[in-house]
C-alpha cells in the first residue's frame, strides 16, 4: 500500500512540480477533451483558482472549471458519448455543461470516442530499438510517382462509398487552370463529365446518369495540359443491404445531435471502421471546414491518410 | 523510464497517456539545449523540392550541380517510369552529378534469415547514376504520432548490406568518418538532434529561390546538398512527410509534427560528421548502480528503524522522493553533459522497494526464522531430555 501511495505521490509531484503540464484527478470524469485550439485552461475543483493548460485527451471531472480564451475552440465528449463544442470565451463549470446535455442514451458512439482519443493519445510500451525491425515502417521520404495528377484515394481498390456525394480531391498541376472529371462505366463509356478550376469536386452519384450503376471509373485530367498523366480510380457503391445496416448505425451515432466538427470526427472514425474510406475522408474534411483553426483535426486527418495508404 | 514502472490504476490513466512517448532525455533537446549551442551546420544545405514534378526536379539538379557540391542526396523516390520527357530530363540531370545518393526502402523483414527480403529503389534508369541508402527510420509501432529518436545504420537485404541514407551520404562525403562510425557496430543509433531548419540549424533553400536567376549558389561548392520535400514552400503548413521529434516544444502531451523527413536525415548526417554520438550506458553499470543504491538504502533504513522507529515511514518516504528526483536529475545531466543515455529504472525500483522490503524482512521473514529456530531448539532440547 505504501508503494502505491509513494508512486502516486511521485507521479503527482512530477506532474505538478516538475513538468506542470498535466493534472490528475481521482474522481470520475464527465468529459474528455477531443480537440483543443487556443489557450484553453482548466482549474481542478470548484474552488480552485490554479488554471492549467488543457490538453487533448485530458479528463474533466464535474468539479472542474474550464476557461475558454477568445478565438479558441474546445471539443468535448461526455462520458455518455455525447459531444459538445465550446466556442464562446468564458468560464464554464463542468457540472453545468454536463447538465445541459440531454441524458438520452448515446453509448453507441463511445467506442468511436475512445478510438479517436486513443489515436491522439494512445499508449505503447516496448523497447522500440531492440525490436527495430518491427518499427521501421516509416520512411522519411516522399514519392514522386507514376502519374502527374494524383487523386486522394486509398491504395486498396475498388474504393467503396456509402454516401451518394463523393468528395474527390487531387494535387494542383502546374500550368493548369481547369480540370476535367470523367465518370466512366466498366466499358469506358463516359457517363458523366464536368469541369472545375478547383482541385476538389463533389460527385453526385444520385443524378440520373449515374444512379443506375453501382461501380464507376473516375478520371481527372488537365484541360490545359492534356498530355499530363492520370490514373482511373475505381469507386463502388456499398450493396443495398450493407447500406441499410450502415444507415441504421449512422442514425444511432447521429441521434439527437446537431452536426458539429466533433460529431463529424466521430463519424469519420465510424466510416473508417467500416472501411468506407472516402466517406471518412469527407467527414474529416467537413470537420476541418467547420473548425479550420483546430490543428488536432488536421493531424488526425493526416494520420488517417497515412494509416490507410492514401495516394499523395 | 517512468512508463516502465509497473502500476495499473485507472486513476493514473490521464498521466499515463500524457507521459506516453515521453522520455526524460527529451527535455534536453526540447528545453535545456540553447539554440545557440550549435551554430548552423555549414556542411549541409537543404533544398526544398516542393511539389515539383520530375522535369522540375531535373532542372533544380542541373542548377545545383553547376556549383559543384561534393554530394547530392535526393530524399524522394522515383519508382516507375512516368512521362518520357520528365524521365529523360531527370535521368540526364542525375547522370551529370558526380556523387549522387538516392533513397531506397527496406521492407518485409524475414525473422528466419534475419534479413530483409525486399529493397525498394527508384527505377534503374535513375539508380544507375548513383548509389542508394534506405530512408527507414525507427518510430515506435510505425506510429506517426510517436517521436523519431533513432535510426538503423545498416541492414542486410538478401545478402547485401544496405546503408541508411544519412550514412551513405556521409560516407560519400567523408569515408574515414564512416569507417569509424561503422566500427561502433551498433544496431541502432540515437539521433543527436542539432535542430530544425526553421531555427537556423541548417542552410535551407526554397523551391522558387533555386530558379531565381539572381540566386548565387556558389556556397554549395563541396557541400552536401540534400534535396527533399519541405512543404510546397517554406511559408506553407503541411503535415506530409513530417515527423515528431524530441525537439517538439510540447515534450509532454500531444502537439503537432515538427520536422520533415529530409531534416531528420540532415540531423543524422550532422551528428555523424561531428562524431558526437549518443551512447547507451552498459547494462552492467545500471545493475551495479541499482545494487549499490539498494544496499546503501537498506543500511540507512536499518539505522533509521533502530534509532528513529516512530519516524520510519515518514523519513523513508521523504528520502525515497529525494532519491527519485536525484536519479531523474542524474539521467538528464548525464545526457546533457556527456550524451550518455542511462536507464535507471532498476535503480528507481530498488529505491522505491527497499524500505518495504526491509520492513517485510524484519517483521515477517526474521520473525518466522526466529520462530522456526526456537521451535527446533525446544524440540531438540525435549528430545535430549527424553533420552
Amino acid at each position: 500500500m505504501k508503494i502505491i501511495t509513494l508512486l502516486l505521490v511521485v507521479y503527482t509531484s512530477l506532474c505538478q512540480a516538475v513538468f506542470a503540464q498535466s493534472t490528475t484527478s481521482p474522481q470520475e470524469y464527465v468529459f474528455k477533451v477531443l480537440a483543443s485550439s487556443g489557450s484553453n485552461s482548466v482549474a481542478r475543483g470548484s474552488a480552485a483558482t490554479d488554471w492549467k493548460s488543457l490538453k487533448t485527451g485530458q479528463k474533466i471531472t464535474k468539479e472542474d472549471k474550464i476557461k475558454l480564451a477568445p478565438d479558441s475552440f474546445l471539443g468535448l465528449v461526455h462520458k455518455s458519448g455525447r459531444t459538445l463544442e465550446l466556442k464562446t470565451p468564458g468560464t464554464f463549470s463542468a457540472s453545468e455543461l454536463a447538465t445541459k446535455l440531454a441524458t438520452s442514451q448515446a453509448t453507441f458512439n463511445q467506442k468511436y470516442v475512445d478510438f479517436m482519443i486513443n489515436e491522439i493519445t494512445k499508449a505503447e510500451k516496448e523497447d522500440v530499438n531492440k525490436n527495430r525491425h518491427s518499427n521501421m515502417g516509416i520512411e522519411g521520404k516522399v514519392e514522386r510517382g507514376e502519374y502527374e495528377i494524383v487523386a486522394r484515394m486509398p491504395a486498396a481498390k475498388p474504393t467503396h462509398t456509402f454516401s451518394d456525394q463523393v468528395l474527390l480531391k487531387w494535387n494542383k498541376l502546374p500550368g493548369t487552370r481547369s480540370y476535367k472529371i470523367n465518370v466512366l462505366d466498366m466499358f469506358d463509356e463516359v457517363l458523366y463529365s464536368a469541369t472545375t478550376a478547383d482541385t476538389m469536386f463533389t460527385l453526385d452519384l444520385s443524378q440520373a446518369t449515374l444512379r443506375k450503376e453501382s461501380s464507376y471509373l473516375v478520371a481527372i485530367s488537365s484541360i490545359d495540359r492534356p498530355s499530363a498523366t492520370f490514373e482511373k480510380y475505381s469507386i463502388a457503391k456499398v450493396s443495398p443491404e450493407d447500406a441499410l445496416t450502415i444507415n441504421k448505425k449512422l442514425a444511432q451515432l447521429k441521434e439527437g445531435k446537431e452536426e458539429t466538427s466533433v460529431s463529424k470526427l466521430l463519424q469519420a472514425s465510424f466510416f473508417e471502421e467500416n472501411n468506407l474510406l472516402l466517406d471518412a475522408m469527407k467527414a474529416y474534411e467537413e470537420a476541418i471546414k467547420l473548425q479550420p483553426s483546430v490543428e488536432d483535426y488536421k493531424t488526425a486527418y493526416q494520420q488517417f491518410l497515412d494509416r490507410n495508404n492514401f495516394q499523395k | 523510464m517512468l512508463s516502465s514502472i509497473p502500476i495499473q490504476s485507472d486513476v493514473l490513466n490521464p498521466v499515463e497517456s500524457t507521459f506516453d512517448d515521453f522520455e526524460l532525455t527529451d527535455i534536453v533537446f526540447s528545453k535545456l539545449r540553447p539554440d545557440t549551442l550549435y551554430k548552423a551546420d555549414t556542411n549541409i544545405v537543404l533544398v526544398n523540392i516542393g511539389r515539383l514534378n520530375r522535369a522540375g526536379i531535373a532542372e533544380q539538379i542541373n542548377i545545383i550541380n553547376q556549383y559543384k557540391p561534393k554530394v547530392i542526396g535526393i530524399d524522394a523516390a522515383f519508382r516507375t517510369p512516368k512521362s518520357l520527357e520528365g524521365d529523360t530530363a531527370l535521368a540526364h540531370a542525375m547522370a551529370r552529378v558526380d556523387n549522387l545518393v538516392l533513397v531506397s526502402g527496406v521492407h518485409q523483414f524475414n525473422k528466419e534469415t534475419n534479413q530483409y527480403d525486399t529493397l525498394e529503389t527508384s527505377h534503374p534508369m535513375f539508380t544507375l547514376h548513383g548509389t542508394t541508402g534506405f530512408a527507414n527510420l525507427i518510430v515506435e509501432s510505425d506510429d506517426y504520432y510517436k517521436s523519431c529518436r533513432s535510426f538503423s545504420p545498416k541492414e542486410n537485404v538478401r545478402g547485401h548490406t544496405e546503408l541508411a541514407f544519412p550514412v551513405k551520404v556521409a560516407q560519400v562525403y567523408q569515408p574515414s568518418i564512416i569507417k569509424r562510425f561503422l566500427q561502433r557496430d551498433n544496431a541502432y543509433e540515437y539521433i543527436n538532434y542539432r535542430g530544425n531548419f526553421t531555427s537556423g540549424s541548417f542552410y535551407a533553400v526554397d523551391v522558387a529561390e533555386v530558379f531565381d536567376p539572381e540566386w548565387d549558389g556558389s556556397f554549395l561548392k563541396d557541400k552536401i546538398v540534400l534535396m527533399g520535400y519541405m512543404g510546397e514552400n517554406f511559408q506553407s503548413r503541411t503535415l506530409e512527410d513530417k515527423l515528431y521529434t524530441p525537439l517538439n516544444e510540447n515534450y509532454v502531451g500531444k502537439a503537432h509534427p515538427d520536422m520533415y523527413g529530409v531534416v531528420v536525415h540532415a540531423n543524422s548526417i550532422s551528428m555523424i560528421l561531428r562524431e558526437e554520438y549518443i551512447n547507451d550506458a552498459p547494462t552492467v553499470i545500471e545493475i551495479v548502480i541499482a545494487v549499490v543504491l539498494c544496499f546503501l538504502n537498506v543500511v540507512l533504513f536499518t539505522l533509521i528503524m533502530n534509532h528513529f522507529g516512530d519516524w520510519y515511514d515518514s523519513l523513508t518516504i521523504i528520502w525515497q522522493l529525494m532519491q527519485t528526483c536525484i536519479i531523474m536529475y542524474v539521467v538528464v545531466a548525464l545526457f546533457y553533459m556527456f550524451n550518455l543515455k542511462i536507464n535507471l529504472t532498476l535503480a528507481l525500483a530498488a529505491v522505491l522497494l527497499s524500505s518495504n522490503a526491509l520492513e517485510l524482512y524484519y517483521h515477517i521473514v526474521l520473525r518466522m526464522y526466529n520462530r522456526t529456530h526456537f521451535i527446533k531448539f525446544v524440540s531438540n532440547k525435549s528430545k535430549k531430555q527424553v533420552t
